[in-house]
């Protein structure tokens, strides 16, 4: 039986951890036997993409110390996968943890890539009616390329007609710090996606990051526009209950 | 204008509706005309490695290109000056229109002459510039600066450039951009027959032949490249390309990803002043040739890419963060992606220290990028950089030292969380947060996180 | 394959606001032209090369190499019509290649209201590349002329992206080839 150690962002862990319930749920379903460590904090990338190379670099020594072990990795978000994946291997790391954060780059998954790619599963035998969109976080589509995954896994959906946003590929205007260092351009960035989202009337948002989920879900209410928004995983975790 | 200011400017046009609906119509249209043309090319994506490549050789090895440049621009007759700096390059130019007494230069579109502030000079110095480029001669009259590298007017409506041109030419309004195009052109091709002197900007010089090569679509380059007796092309060292066999590569991907094209209506590569190989054009032919700072930035393992460009422009055309603001919040010559990777780079990294950060890292530039400049991964590490070098706020680096300090212990992330979720209790959700609550509200938080959650789950055993 | 050329350069230079005619010989050009363009003899000036090259007379209007270089700048200004020669034609663009020659001045092609190419089926090419090759074979290094690519009229979308055909250069774009589909 596989282990795959969950890995499960600082946002996750405290704003959405319906997120991870639906995962482990998800994963059971298809015969893994997935582990949570909870010595588990952040990946660092806030202080990275603040330029804070030395904090991030503290706090990416932490991950690398709580999932050296680990036979898989399995990221419940696209953009903390991301910065394992891509930014790890540029970390000024000592050199006895570079040998270390290969074996980790190569071991980590995002989740619907995992379920997809390396389980081989695209379908959970559930069923949803209505109109859903998916909105590609830009992390999850540039720095990793997935794009085909969380579809997939949308589309074996019975009933769920899978709506294409007309700005699929433009960033949310979340962008981690940036939503807080320049709030009035990503609010705009924002409302040019909600406005998208609206052009598709659907009924629901998913994505595979609850960051960028957060933002827009936060801009609708604010706004009073009606807006739902799940993680993928969630979305699919509910259904199979 | 300072970078310097970002922040107070970009909140302003974000303000702005009216702007915001003109850029973003205005890139629109320029994202859908360049995907038509991209798209029936199957080996794209090859070309803009082949081309990134090109690149990579030459500006590693800039300063034998450039000599290799020199001596065949000599050799076609070509009159060749080298500029260490924005000052000299200045100077050079007065004289050489000092030298033949004009006293009007007519000019194409050339951001190198907006990187000298070259008009301010020459204006200063009693020569009448004379902006020929549609789009160029707008801002001139307006008195403003290209608001974009390729479309220097998109920021103006065509009501706002007949309100324009009605006042300051002095004509009946109107705002039919036919009707506006005519008056330039009537008004200029006069300009254009008398002036003694020329100048324009390069696209690609070749290395192995001396070749200048100008993209345009008005004719207003090839006017100035051929009716004056004197031309004085402008260009900064990393314009060279290897060799005229290479120019067929970047004509392919310049056009198409600048404006949509397949090719421009005028491409013209120019090979010396008039001779017996040329019997037509300027008699003389000088190139000014500015480095500026980038011999020393082309020493730089990474950000010497920024040098790649190729000027299409195609960068601020998908950036949301462009699409939001426009150019002009930029406060740089070059604004967009390139110009917040290269502003902080060339020119001053204090001044335009906020220039990298106003990305959210989204990497659409680097993906539309011809010549594959990893452009939202230069603005991630100019990030660290900046901090490096202290320009931050002291409160900035406490608030980062204590994240870290909280991130480095489960417990200390759990005892957050939960003070978040007292407060958000407390408060309801017009919990305040700056930065967030005044745009968005701010997001609940569950009475248990994850962590919590797997904690009793382990203890009953599940 | 030379017809899948030809055909795909008349349609991508139409495509960019141009026009593009087929003659099965020399003798067809003057009809073309007439058919198109009534101008008074002086008004359109023709390049000493089409006479040369193609070995036609007769054309409608001037050619270049009668007015003395002095006059030429001044009689262009005035003129409606310019007619070159090309050293080239690209199919994948709908590019014509100019290369700077005694006889056909740059001005020809640029201070007349329309530019007319004429151009022989045999000098089509698929891309810019082929183009550029035999170019750097004809000439030796270091005695390249200037050479202009034009591919279709004057134009700019500077105001509200909206395209406007004739900014300062011909209004008008328009090449005809001698050949045969």
């Amino acid at each position: 039986m596989r282990t795959p150690h969950l890995f499960v962002p600082c946002i996750v862990d405290q704003l959405f951890p319906e997120t991870g319930v639906a995962a482990i749920r998800l994963l059971r379903k298809v015969g893994c036997n997935p582990y949570y460590d909870p010595r588990q904090t952040c990946c660092g990338q806030p202080a990275f993409n603040a330029g804070y190379h030395d904090d991030a670099r503290r706090v990416a020594e932490h991950f690398i110390e709580v999932f050296g072990n680990a036979s898989e990795i399995v990221s419940l978000s696209g953009s903390c996968a991301g910065m394992v994946k891509v930014f790890y291997p540029q970390m000024d790391l000592p050199e006895v943890l570079k040998e270390k954060v290969h074996e980790i780059t190569s071991k980590t998954y995002e989740i619907t890539d995992y379920i997809v790619n390396r389980l081989g599963v695209t379908d959970f035998d559930v069923s949803y009616s209505g109109r859903v969109a998916y909105h590609d976080s830009c992390h999850i589509m540039r720095e990793l390329r997935i794009t085909e995954e969380p579809r997939k896994l949308l589309r074996s959906v019975k009933n769920l007609e899978l709506v294409e946003l007309d700005l699929a590929d433009r960033c949310c205007g979340f962008g981690g710090l940036f939503a807080a260092k320049f709030p009035e351009i990503s609010a705009a960035m924002g409302e040019d996606k909600l406005a998208s989202i609206q052009r598709a009337e659907v009924d629901l948002v998913v994505g595979c990051d609850n960051s960028c989920l957060m933002h827009l879900q936060g801009l609708a209410n604010k706004k009073g526009i009606e807006l739902k928004t799940k993680h993928v995983i969630e979305f699919l975790g509910d259904l199979i209950t | 204008m300072k970078s310097s200011q970002f922040k107070i400017r970009a909140r302003q046009a974000v303000g702005d509706a009216d702007l915001r609906s003109k850029i973003k119509k205005a890139t629109g249209i320029s994202l859908l005309k360049r995907e038509q043309v991209v798209s029936e090319i199957a080996d794209w994506e090859d070309l803009r490695r082949r081309a990134h490549e090109l690149r990579k050789e030459t500006v590693d090895n800039i300063d034998s290109y450039l000599r290799r440049f020199i001596e065949s621009a000599r050799r076609n007759n070509a009159i060749v000056h080298e500029a260490d700096d924005h000052k000299t390059a200045n100077k050079i130019i007065y004289d050489i229109i000092r030298r033949v007494s004009a006293h009007t230069v007519v000019k194409s579109k050339s951001m190198i002459t907006e990187e000298l502030h070259l008009n301010t000079m020459l204006e200063e110095n009693g020569i009448r510039v004379i902006e020929t480029d549609l789009g160029e001669y707008i801002v001139q009259l307006a008195g403003e600066t290209p608001s974009h590298i390729t479309a220097p007017a998109l920021h103006k409506s065509k009501e706002d450039i007949a309100r324009l041109f009605h006042e300051k030419l002095n004509i009946p309004y109107s705002d039919d951009p036919v009707k506006l195009t005519a008056v330039a052109r009537e008004r200029l091709r006069d300009e254009f027959l008398k002036a003694r002197v020329g100048i324009t900007g390069v696209n690609f010089a070749t290395a192995d032949t001396g070749t200048l090569t100008i993209v345009e679509n008005e004719a207003n380059a090839r006017l100035c490249t051929t009716l004056p007796e004197v031309h004085i092309a402008i260009m900064s060292i990393e314009k060279i390309i290897p060799s005229f066999d290479d120019l067929p590569l970047f004509l392919k991907l310049l056009p198409r990803s600048a404006s949509g094209q397949r090719m421009t209506s005028y491409v013209t590569c120019i090979n010396g002043p008039r001779s017996y190989h040329n019997p037509d054009g300027p008699r003389q032919l000088h190139i000014v040739i500015l480095d500026g700072g980038r011999k020393q930035l082309a020493k730089h393992p990474a950000w010497k890419e920024a040098l790649y460009c190729i000027r299409c422009g195609a960068c601020m055309n998908i950036c949301p963060i462009y699409q939001s603001v426009g150019g002009h919040a930029y406060g740089s010559v070059y604004p967009g992606p390139i110009g917040s990777v290269i502003t902080p780079t060339l020119f001053n990294m204090k001044d335009a220290q906020d220039l990298p950060f106003a990305s959210s890292l989204c990497g659409a530039c680097t993906d539309i990028c011809p010549v594959k400049i990893d452009l939202h991964h230069h603005l991630l590490f100019e990030r660290r950089e900046i901090v490096n070098r202290g320009y931050k706020s002291s409160v900035e680096k406490i608030g980062m030292v204590l994240w870290r300090w909280i991130m480095l212990s489960p417990g200390r992330l759990e005892f957050a969380g939960r003070v978040g979720w007292f407060f958000r209790k407390l408060l309801g959700k017009n919990m305040p947060a700056p930065g967030w609550t005044p745009h968005r509200q701010f997001p609940r938080i569950p009475l248990r996180s994850f962590r919590s959650i797997m904690r009793s789950d382990k203890k009953h055993g599940k | 394959m030379e017809n899948k050329l030809l055909y795909r350069f008349q349609s991508r230079i139409q495509e960019s606001g141009g026009w593009c005619e087929i003659s099965a010989s020399g003798d067809g050009i003057s009809d073309i032209l007439n058919s198109k363009y009534m101008f008074e003899k002086e008004k359109i000036v023709i390049s000493g090369r089409v006479a040369k090259e193609l070995q036609l007379s007769g054309l409608p209007g001037m050619c270049i190499d009668e007015v003395k270089p002095n006059n030429r700048r001044a009689l262009l200004g005035e003129a409606k019509l310019g007619v070159t020669f090309c050293d080239g034609l690209i199919a994948e663009t709908g590019t014509v290649v100019l290369i700077n020659h005694p006889s056909e001045p740059r001005e020809l092609s640029l201070l007349p209201e329309y530019h007319v190419v004429i151009a022989k089926q045999t000098q089509l090419y698929e891309s810019l590349d082929k183009c550029f090759t035999k170019i750097k074979q004809l000439y030796p290094a270091g005695s390249i002329p200037s050479i202009t690519l034009v591919s279709g009229p004057s134009r700019t979308s500077d105001i509200e992206k909206t395209l406007v055909i004739g900014v300062h250069g011909p209004v008008e774009f328009g090449v005809i080839i001698i050949g045969s589909r």
